[in-house]
C-alpha cells in the first residue's frame, strides 16, 4: 500500500532552499567558479597595486606641489577606486555566472523536474537568484583584505568603505537579476551570455550617451536636452553607484538597484509560467 | 484515481490533444500507446501540472491539477521522456536533493533515500557521479527519482526507449514490481511493452483516444475475425481468388509463403478451408489458427482512425 512520507506542509521555504543549494553546490562542483573567483580577485589585486602606487606616489611632497589632487585624497580614495574599478570588472563577470541559470535547465530538461514537484515558481526562481547573489558575495568578501591593508598604514572611514560594498553588492544583484530573466529566455547560454552583456554594457553607457544627446538637444531647445539626459542618466547603472562609493547611501539610488531586481525577478517569473502557457 | 474530462491542448494553431476523457482507478497499470506525435507525452505534462491544459479537466485523487497544483504534485511521481538528472552530482547526493524539492521531511529524508536506491537497484552507483552512469543506470535513477516519496501515481513516459534488450528486461521488471502499491501510467509506442505490463490500455491517435479498455477485452472487441494461416507447396496464384470465394470468409492476404485468411468469427471457414486446400492437391503443409496479436489491433484501430478522419474531412 502507499504509504506517503510526511511532507512538511508549510514547504515554501524548503523548496527555495534546496534549488539554493544545488546551485551553490553546482558552482563548487566544478572549477569554473574557483576561476572566477580566482581571477576577480588578480584582477581586483593588480588595481588595488597600482592605484595605491599612485597614491603614495601623488601624496608625496612632490607630487602635492605639481598637480591637482581630488578634495577627497584621503586613504579612502584609494578603496574608492578600487571598487570604481571593480563594479566594471563585476558588469563583465556576472554574465558568465547569470547564463546558465535557466537556460541550462532548459536544454537538459530538468525544469520539467522544478515544475512537476511541490514547489512555486517564486521559490525557484528566488532560490536561483540568491545563489548567484551569495557568489557575488563570497567574491566582495575576499577583498576585505585591501582595505584591512590601508587601513593599516593609514586612517580609513569603514563607513565609507562599507557603504562601497553596499553598492557594489545592489548594483550586482540588479546585474544578476536582469541575467537570470534573459537566461530565463533562451535555451542557450552562450545566447543568454551575450545578450545580457550586452545589455547591461548598454545601460552602464547609457549616462556617457545622455551627455552627448543632451548636449544636442541643448542646441534645439535647451528644456529637452537638460530633461532627456537627466533621463538616460537616471537609468544608467553605474551613475548610482558613485554615491555609495563616496560614502552617501542616498535612497534613492538604493530605490533605483531595488526596482531594477525586482523587476528582473517579476519579469522571470511571469516568462516561466508563460512558456508553460503556450 | 485519475480522471480526465474534455481535456484538449492547442499549441497556437496546432492542437495537440481534443477532448480527452477517460478514468484510471486505484491500482491499475494504464498504457498509453500510440505512435510518436499522438500527444501521450502532452497529456502526461497536463497531469504532471507540467503545463496547463487549453480546456478541460484533470483530477489526481480528487484535486483538480489546475487549481490544487501543489496537492496533486506531491502525489505524482514524474519520469519524463529523458530522466532529469544532474550529471555534477553523485547519486546519493541527487536523490537526497530530490527528496528535499519533493518536501519530504529531513527526518525522513535519508530513509526515504535508502529506499529508492534499494527499490531501483542502484546500491553499486550510491556514490557514483551522475554523468558517468551508463545509460540503463541513468533510467533507474530517473524512475528512482520518481518514486522517492512514494507517490500514489507513477507516472513514466516511454521508460524503456534507447535501452538494451537487457536493460529493457530489467526496467518492465521494475515497473511491474510497483504495480500494486502506485496507480502508474505509462506511454509507449511498443504494443509488446503494454501488454506485458499493463492491465489496462488507451489508444491513442492525432490527439484523440482510438480505443480505451483492458488489454483482453480489446483484443476479443476487435477481432471481429478469425484468422487461419494457410501454407501450401505448390503455390500458384489463383489461390486467393478461390479462398476468397468460400464461405466466410472475409480477406485473404498474401504473406510470403503463407496466405493469412481472416474469416467470420463462428463460421465453419477453417473446415471449409482445410478441405479445399485438401481437394485441390495444392501440396497442404499447415492450416492453422492464429490468434491476432496486439500489434494488429493496434494497426486496426490506427487504421480505422485513420479513414474516420478521413472520411469526417471529406465530408466538410
Amino acid at each position: 500500500m502507499v504509504r506517503p512520507y510526511k511532507t512538511n506542509e508549510d514547504a515554501s521555504m524548503l523548496g527555495l532552499w534546496s534549488i539554493w543549494k544545488r546551485e551553490v553546490r553546482y558552482y563548487f562542483s566544478q572549477p569554473a567558479a574557483y576561476i572566477m573567483i580566482a581571477v576577480f580577485l588578480v584582477i581586483a589585486n593588480l588595481a588595488f597595486l597600482f592605484i595605491f602606487n599612485y597614491y603614495t606616489l601623488q601624496s608625496s611632497e612632490m607630487g602635492r606641489m605639481t598637480s591637482q589632487l581630488p578634495y577627497d585624497f584621503t586613504p579612502n580614495w584609494i578603496i574608492k577606486a578600487v571598487f570604481d574599478f571593480l563594479g566594471t570588472v563585476i558588469l563583465i563577470m556576472l554574465p558568465f555566472i547569470t547564463m546558465r541559470l535557466m537556460a541550462e535547465e532548459k536544454r537538459n530538461r530538468t525544469d520539467e523536474l522544478m515544475y512537476t514537484s511541490p514547489i512555486s515558481v517564486t521559490e525557484i526562481v528566488s532560490g536561483k537568484f540568491l545563489a548567484a547573489l551569495s557568489l557575488l558575495f563570497a567574491m566582495l568578501l575576499l577583498t576585505i583584505y585591501l582595505p584591512l591593508l590601508v587601513a593599516k598604514y593609514g586612517e580609513l572611514k569603514w563607513a565609507q568603505v562599507f557603504s562601497g560594498y553596499a553598492g557594489l553588492f545592489l548594483m550586482g544583484a540588479g546585474f544578476i537579476s536582469i541575467g537570470l530573466f534573459i537566461s530565463s529566455l533562451t535555451e542557450s547560454q552562450v545566447v543568454a551570455g551575450l545578450v545580457t552583456f550586452g545589455l547591461l554594457l548598454a545601460l552602464w553607457l547609457v549616462s556617457g550617451m545622455g551627455e552627448i544627446i543632451g548636449r544636442v538637444l541643448d542646441v534645439l531647445t535647451p528644456s529637452l536636452g537638460a530633461g532627456v539626459e537627466g533621463g538616460l542618466k537616471y537609468m544608467s547603472l553605474n551613475d548610482h553607484l558613485s554615491p555609495f562609493l563616496d560614502g552617501f547611501v542616498d535612497t534613492r539610488d538604493f530605490l533605483f538597484y531595488a526596482s531594477v531586481i525586482v523587476l528582473g525577478l517579476f519579469l522571470t517569473h511571469r516568462v516561466i509560467d508563460s512558456s508553460r502557457w503556450r | 484515481m485519475i480522471e480526465v474530462e474534455g481535456l484538449s491542448k492547442r499549441y497556437g494553431p496546432v492542437e495537440a490533444i481534443r477532448n480527452l476523457n477517460f478514468r484510471i482507478e486505484q491500482g491499475d497499470v494504464m498504457g498509453f500507446l500510440g505512435p510518436n506525435g499522438a500527444g501521450k507525452t502532452t497529456t502526461m505534462r497536463i497531469l504532471t501540472g507540467y503545463m496547463p491544459a487549453t480546456e478541460g479537466v484533470a483530477r489526481v485523487a480528487g484535486h483538480d491539477v489546475f487549481d490544487e497544483p501543489r496537492e496533486v504534485k506531491k502525489r505524482i511521481g514524474y519520469l519524463p521522456e529523458r530522466p532529469p538528472l544532474y550529471g555534477y552530482m553523485i547519486v546519493e547526493g541527487y536523490l537526497e536533493h530530490i527528496a528535499e524539492l519533493k518536501g519530504i521531511s529531513r527526518a525522513q529524508r535519508k530513509d526515504a533515500v535508502e529506499r529508492a536506491i534499494s527499490r531501483c537497484a542502484l546500491e553499486e552507483v550510491r556514490s557514483r557521479l551522475v554523468s558517468h552512469l551508463s545509460k540503463g543506470y541513468q533510467q533507474r535513477l530517473g524512475i528512482a527519482q520518481a518514486i522517492i516519496h512514494d507517490p500514489q501515481v507513477l507516472v513514466l513516459d516511454e521508460p524503456t526507449i534507447g535501452l538494451d534488450p537487457r536493460q529493457i528486461v530489467e526496467i518492465r521488471e521494475m515497473i511491474r514490481g510497483f504495480a500494486g502499491a502506485h496507480t502508474i501510467v505509462l506511454s509507449s509506442h511498443i504494443l509488446s511493452e503494454v501488454s506485458q505490463i499493463c492491465n489496462k490500455v488507451i489508444i491513442i491517435n492525432r490527439g484523440e483516444i482510438v480505443a480505451a479498455d483492458t488489454i483482453d477485452q480489446l483484443r476479443k472487441s476487435i477481432t471481429a475475425a478469425e484468422r487461419v494461416r494457410v501454407r501450401v507447396a505448390d503455390k500458384k496464384p489463383e489461390i486467393v481468388d478461390i479462398l476468397k470465394a468460400l464461405p466466410g470468409v472475409q480477406s485473404v492476404v498474401e504473406d510470403g509463403a503463407a496466405f493469412i485468411v481472416d474469416t467470420l468469427p463462428g463460421s465453419k471457414a477453417v473446415e471449409v478451408i482445410a478441405r479445399t486446400v485438401l481437394e485441390k492437391e495444392w501440396g497442404f503443409i499447415e492450416v492453422a489458427r492464429i490468434e491476432i496479436g496486439i500489434e494488429d489491433v493496434f494497426l486496426k484501430l490506427i487504421e480505422a482512425s485513420e479513414a474516420k478522419r478521413a472520411e469526417a474531412a471529406q465530408e466538410s
